[in-house]
Formats: structure tokens, C-alpha cells, sequence
């Protein structure tokens, strides 16, 4: 189950705590 | 896909509605929606695919993406297993792609270019018109001594 992180900053946070990298969706609304 | 994502990755999505996401897109060099980016904590972008893919090959990029970031963070086992993976189907559209990165997670490595040259070797004769199999210098020996 995918964890969607809520902005671009926790999910760099996360990233460094678990050494792992970011998977950034950009979009867009329709 | 989903359990890749979750087991490799931390996941965002960031809006280009979402004036808080906005500067992102620049910071990034996103100018098309959608964009995938892989980054490191330091908010550097190692690999771009725009557009969409089809489950299997959005799984493949995703491999190649991660690899790309592993290599320039010197985990180099660990990009060679994720290029591999997508190198062995050689009926994907990024095999190709794959195999001139594992070429160069391997050289990284070992700084010989015996292992280089063997994922490369293959790239030219396994995807001869690939435009991955151009960027591979002409006249690479077969048995080169390092």
C-alpha cells in the first residue's frame, strides 16, 4: 500500500530517515 | 506496481493547481503534466519520464529511475539488480535504456571496462536500431584487458 506523503518537504524527510528516494508525482487537476 | 512503489519509494504527489506545489515545478524543470521524478532527499532529480506509460513499462521506467538515483548514490549492486531486471525482457521498449545504464552501475563498480563493454556488446546486438545502442562508441573491442 502506497504511503502518499502530504507535501514535497515530508516526503524528503521520510527519504532521508529511510534512505530511500522520492517518487514525485507531478499533475494536475482535471 | 503498487507494492514496488511502496517497498522502493516515498511517494508525493505534487498539483500544479496547489499554489504550495507551484514552485516545484520549476525547481524540478517539470513543464508537462504528468511527470514522474525521482529524487534524492536533497530534493535533487535524477530521472524525468513524462507522459504515461502502460503498467508493465511504468514499472520498468520505475526500475531504471531508481537504478539511475542508486548509481549516482554509489549503490551500484543494487542499480545493476533493477537494470537487469528490465534488460532481461528484451521485448520491453526500455531494455535498451537499461542495458547501457547496467553497462556504466558495473564500470562504476569495478572501474574495468570488461563489464562495461559486455552490457554494451549486448545493447548493440540484442537492440541494433535502439537509439541507446548509437550513444555506445563505435569500435569497442570484445576482449579488452581491463
Amino acid at each position: 500500500m502506497i504511503s502518499w506523503q502530504p507535501n514535497l518537504p515530508a516526503a524528503l524527510d521520510h527519504a532521508r530517515q529511510e534512505r530511500r528516494f522520492v517518487l514525485a508525482d507531478f499533475s494536475k487537476e482535471h | 506496481m503498487q507494492s514496488f512503489i511502496a517497498e522502493y519509494f516515498i511517494a508525493v504527489k505534487l498539483m500544479l493547481n496547489n499554489p504550495a506545489d507551484q514552485p516545484h515545478f520549476r525547481a524540478q524543470r517539470v513543464i508537462w503534466t504528468p511527470t514522474i521524478t525521482i529524487l534524492d532527499y536533497r530534493a535533487i532529480g535524477h530521472y524525468q519520464s513524462p507522459g504515461y506509460l502502460p503498467p508493465t513499462l511504468f514499472l520498468a521506467m520505475l526500475r531504471i529511475g531508481l537504478a539511475r538515483a542508486q548509481i549516482a548514490w554509489a549503490r551500484y549492486d543494487e542499480a545493476a539488480a533493477q537494470l537487469a531486471a528490465v534488460a532481461d525482457d528484451p521485448a520491453s521498449a526500455l531494455a535498451p535504456e537499461a542495458l547501457y545504464w547496467l553497462g556504466i552501475a558495473w564500470y562504476l563498480k569495478e572501474r574495468r571496462r570488461v563489464p562495461l563493454l559486455r552490457a554494451w556488446n549486448r545493447l548493440r546486438e540484442e537492440h541494433p536500431a535502439s537509439i541507446w545502442a548509437a550513444r555506445v562508441p563505435p569500435n569497442q573491442e570484445d576482449e579488452p584487458e581491463w
